[in-house]
């Protein structure tokens, strides 16, 4: 072990040895992760049932294929672990976008902060036909309470908002056909949810 | 995707027209309430059927009658969604309201894509209709093969 430790690289084959060796331990990790995702007994059967049991001529051609990948790990491994953790950025940002919740309501789209009272003394609904409940925004009345109900924190505030038609709008940035109004609330500057008094 | 069956409007007397827009869709979204699509022409779950009822010289929204699928079996109407109501003013929607008339020019297998001769089109503001006009549509030109992407292209 001493002498091990005690090693350093002298000509330039000892440097090449030095290079190879996380690529060594990186081919390990790959040939055990294809020993263990290999098909099982039952689906190698089935294979060989089906009549696509591999002969001498693919087991030639694998072989080469996997000494070839192998050439490629132990000199290209710096090449691997970039390409893994671009990747690894990737994903991370895909799950963001995934995640992240399918409002209308942007920033840009925010127009004042109101006061729930005020909001709801100005949502009254006129109908002749009194097809519409004396409550605040109406039919909608239901959907505001369980939206006001969410505003625990001391830190929420209430902004109205307006889409104008036309405008890129949600996760996908659909345009909307119509404008668009409503109530969200926010905390520190970002948009936590959303209850749309008219739209289309 | 399947062309949609398309929602009902009563206008300017007591005949439906088709209406290829979803006046309920936002009160459904605000209100958390689903349905269970019966066939693959009706994934919204429901047929409502819309009617622009004139007081006062102002012309309104209403939904006066819904055929809801709450479960494949079960069908529920305007009172189960708005209880005490028969009628409902649709004070929630603006926006615009198409409703296709004559001749069917194209069919498209897809939600309201099919085109029609005219489009009636209607704008409304918080349920009070403030514009309406008709477009006259023409036959959409034939796609050449050339035109769709060769990824999409027939096999040869």
């Amino acid at each position: 072990m001493d002498a091990l430790l005690a090693w350093r690289p002298q000509t330039w084959v000892d440097y090449v040895l030095l290079y190879i060796v996380p690529g060594f331990g990186m081919a390990i990790y790959f040939i055990a992760k294809t020993i263990r995702e290999r098909p099982s007994e039952f689906a190698r059967g089935l294979l060989n049932v089906l009549g696509k049991k591999l002969t001498l001529v693919d087991r030639i051609k694998d072989g080469a294929v996997y000494c070839f990948a192998l050439a490629c790990v132990l000199l290209g491994w710096p090449g691997f672990v970039i390409w893994y953790f671009k990747n690894k950025k990737a994903e991370v940002a895909r799950q963001e976008f995934q995640d992240r919740p399918e409002f209308d309501c942007a920033p840009e789209y925010l127009v004042a902060v109101v006061n729930p009272v005020d909001a709801e003394i100005t949502s009254y609904v006129i109908d002749p036909l009194g097809k519409v409940p004396a409550l605040p925004f109406g039919h909608l009345n239901k959907a505001w309470g369980n939206f006001l109900a969410n505003m625990l924190d001391e830190q929420d505030e209430l902004w109205s908002f307006y889409i104008p038609m036309g405008s890129k709008v949600g996760k996908y940035q659909r345009m909307c056909r119509a404008e668009i109004r409503g109530y969200a609330q926010v905390r520190d500057g970002k948009i936590l949810a959303e209850f749309i008094t008219e739209s289309d | 995707m399947t062309a949609q069956v398309a929602e009902r409007l009563i206008y300017g007397g007591n005949k439906e027209i088709g209406l290829f827009s979803n006046p309920l869709s936002l009160y459904l979204k605000q209100t958390g309430i689903s349905f269970v699509s019966p066939h693959t022409a009706n994934w919204r779950g429901y047929v409502g059927t819309w009617k622009i009822i004139e007081t006062t010289g102002i012309e309104r929204l209403y939904l006066v009658k819904l055929s809801a699928h709450k479960s494949y079996e079960e069908i529920v109407g305007v009172s189960d969604v708005f209880p005490g109501f028969d009628k409902v003013f649709a004070h929630w929607f603006t926006g615009q309201l198409r409703c296709p008339q004559g001749a069917q020019l194209e069919y498209r297998h897809m939600g309201y894509g099919s085109i029609y001769e005219y489009d009636l089109l209607m704008d409304f503001k918080q349920g009070v209709l403030v514009n309406k006009h008709a477009r006259h549509n023409e036959v959409p030109p034939k796609k050449e093969e050339i035109d769709i992407p060769s990824f999409l292209r027939r096999g040869q």
